[in-house]
C-alpha cells in the first residue's frame, strides 16, 4: 500500500466525517487557500457530551517532504473513528486501548487534526522534487524561478532572527527566497501558517500540541532558541534586553525561561509517549528540548507555547515535535511500522490528557 | 550532478558551525544530533564536489545515499488515482 496522495489525504478527511462517524467527528474548512488555490481541511473529534473539554491539536505536512506525517494522522484518525463507532478498542502490537478507553477519549477530549497543511508542496514533492520542503509561494520577493517559504520558519516566534539572535550563531533560517529555510516576507505570510494559527484562534480548548515531522526518532520540547532555565522570567523572547545574546549553548548570559511545572509535565508526557512508542516498535525516541545543535525561529511548537506569554488572557498550549522516523524518505514498508508506533504514541497522549 | 545525504562528525560544535558557515553545506534541520561518541553529528546535502572539498578540509564524513535517486525510488511509492474516492471505500 503506497503513501496517500495530496487529493487522498483530503477524501480521507471528507469519509472520516461522514456517517457513520458525523456524530462525533467534525470537517473544518480552512480559510485560507494555498498559494495555488487549494483549500484545506482538519477534522475535529469529539462528542458534545461535556462543555470545557481539553483540546489535543495534532499537525502534520507542514514540511513538504516528510509525506508520512499525513499518512500517520489519517490512520490516528481512522482508527480512533472505528473503534468508537465498533466498540472494539484498539490493538497495536502488544499495546491495547480497552472500548472503554476509546469512549474516553471521544467523550471527554476534543481533538482537532490538521493532517496536511502544506499540500502544494507535499504535490510538488510527490511529482516533481522529493527534497522539496517549502510551500509554493511564486510572489514577490519569490518568483516563479525561485519560489516556496518553510512554513516552519514562518511563525511569529522570534522571526526576525537577525536581530533577536547572537551574530555568531548558525540559526537555521534564511532571508533569502531561494533557500530551503525561507522564511517569508513577515510572520505569517503563508496561508499555510494562517491556517495553522486560525485554528489556535478558533478552539480556545487546545491545551497541548504535536507537530510531526521526519526525522531522527526524537520528542523535542520547548523551546528551540536556546536551552532553558526555570528561574528567571525575566529572560524572555519578549524582553528586548537580551536581543543579540540568543542561540549560545552552554553560555549563562541568556536561557529562555520556561515555567518548571510545564517543563515537568511537557517531560512527563514526552516520557509516556516514548515509552509507548518503545513497546509497539522497539525503538527508542530520545526526549529533548528543541534546541540542538542549532536554534530555531519561527516554528510552530515555539509559537503554540508563547501564545500565553504573549497574551496573559490566552491559553497555555504545552507544545512537541514529534520526530518520527530514523532517516529520511523511508520505503512505504517502514514507514507502515512508524504509522502503528506513532499513533501507538499519539492514543496513549490522548489518554493521558483525557484521565488527568 | 548528484547531491549525496551524507553525515558530518566533529567533537567540536564549534567545528561543525565553521563547516555550514564556510563550506555553505545544505544541513538538514532534522538530522543535528548530539552524539556520545562523536561529539556532535548533522546531516547534510552535498555534491561530490562538495565531499571531496569537506574531506580534503578534515572533516569526517559518511556517505549514506544519492539523494535524487532514493527521491525517485519513493515517489513510486505514491498512490494513483484516488482510494477514497466513491464507491466509498476505507483503506
Amino acid at each position: 500500500m503506497p503513501y496517500l496522495n495530496v487529493d487522498e489525504v483530503e477524501s480521507a478527511l471528507s469519509a472520516a466525517a461522514a456517517a457513520p462517524f458525523s456524530d462525533f467527528v467534525q470537517l473544518i474548512t480552512l480559510p485560507h487557500l494555498t498559494w495555488e488555490g487549494r483549500t484545506c481541511h482538519a477534522v475535529r473529534i469529539g462528542t458534545n457530551e461535556q462543555e470545557d473539554r481539553p483540546g489535543l491539536y495534532l499537525l502534520g505536512g507542514v514540511h513538504a517532504n516528510e509525506w508520512g506525517s499525513s499518512d500517520i494522522l489519517v490512520h490516528f484518525i481512522e482508527q480512533i473513528e472505528q473503534a468508537y463507532v465498533n466498540e472494539t478498542g484498539i490493538t497495536i502490537g502488544p499495546l491495547t486501548f480497552a472500548p472503554s478507553d476509546i469512549r474516553t477519549i471521544v467523550d471527554t477530549l476534543e481533538i482537532l487534526v490538521f493532517p496536511q497543511v502544506n499540500p502544494d508542496g507535499r504535490n510538488f514533492s510527490m511529482k516533481h522534487d522529493a527534497e522539496w520542503r517549502k510551500n509554493r509561494r511564486t510572489q514577490p520577493p519569490n518568483s516563479p524561478s525561485t519560489p516556496g517559504v518553510d512554513i516552519n520558519r514562518n511563525f511569529d516566534f522570534l522571526w526576525d532572527f537577525p536581530l533577536h539572535f547572537n551574530a555568531d550563531v548558525y540559526v537555521d533560517s534564511s532571508t533569502i527566497p531561494s533557500q530551503p529555510t525561507y522564511r517569508g516576507p513577515s510572520p505569517f505570510s503563508e496561508p499555510e501558517s494562517q491556517n495553522v494559527k486560525w485554528i489556535l484562534d478558533n478552539f480556545q480548548s487546545i491545551e497541548f500540541f504535536v507537530d510531526l515531522h521526519n526525522y531522527g526518532e526524537a520528542i523535542l520540547h520547548s523551546w528551540g532558541d536556546d536551552e532553558g532555565q526555570t528561574t528567571n522570567p525575566q529572560m524572555s523572547f519578549l524582553n528586548q534586553q537580551f536581543d543579540g545574546a540568543r542561540g549560545i549553548e552552554g553560555d549563562d548570559n541568556y536561557k529562555e525561561f520556561i515555567a518548571a511545572n510545564d517543563l515537568s509535565s511537557s517531560r512527563n508526557l514526552a516520557n509516556r509517549v516514548r515509552d509507548a512508542i518503545r513497546t509497539v516498535g522497539g525503538r527508542d525516541y530520545d526526549i529533548y528540548s528543541a534546541f540542538r545543535f542549532a536554534p530555531t525561529s519561527g516554528t510552530s511548537d515555539d509559537y503554540c507555547y508563547s501564545r500565553h506569554i504573549v497574551d496573559n488572557n490566552g491559553k497555555k498550549i504545552i507544545s512537541q515535535v514529534i520526530e518520527w522516523g530514523r532517516d529520511p524518505w523511508p520505503t512505504y514498508r517502514q514507514m507502515k511500522k512508524i504509522i502503528k508506533e506513532v499513533t501507538a504514541g499519539l492514543l496513549t497522549l490522548c489518554l493521558r490528557m483525557s484521565t488527568s | 550532478m548528484p547531491h549525496y545525504l551524507i553525515t558530518l562528525t566533529d567533537m567540536s560544535r564549534g567545528n561543525l558551525t565553521r563547516v555550514l558557515r564556510e563550506h555553505k553545506v545544505r544541513i538538514l534541520d532534522h538530522g543535528r544530533r548530539p552524539d556520545s561518541k562523536a561529539g556532535y553529528s548533522v546531516d547534510a546535502i552535498v555534491s561530490a564536489e562538495g565531499i571531496k572539498e569537506l574531506k580534503a578540509a578534515g572533516y569526517k564524513i559518511s556517505k549514506r545515499y544519492d539523494v535524487e535517486k532514493i527521491g525517485k525510488d519513493r515517489q513510486r511509492e505514491v498512490g494513483q488515482g484516488n482510494r477514497y474516492e466513491k464507491p466509498a471505500r476505507r483503506r
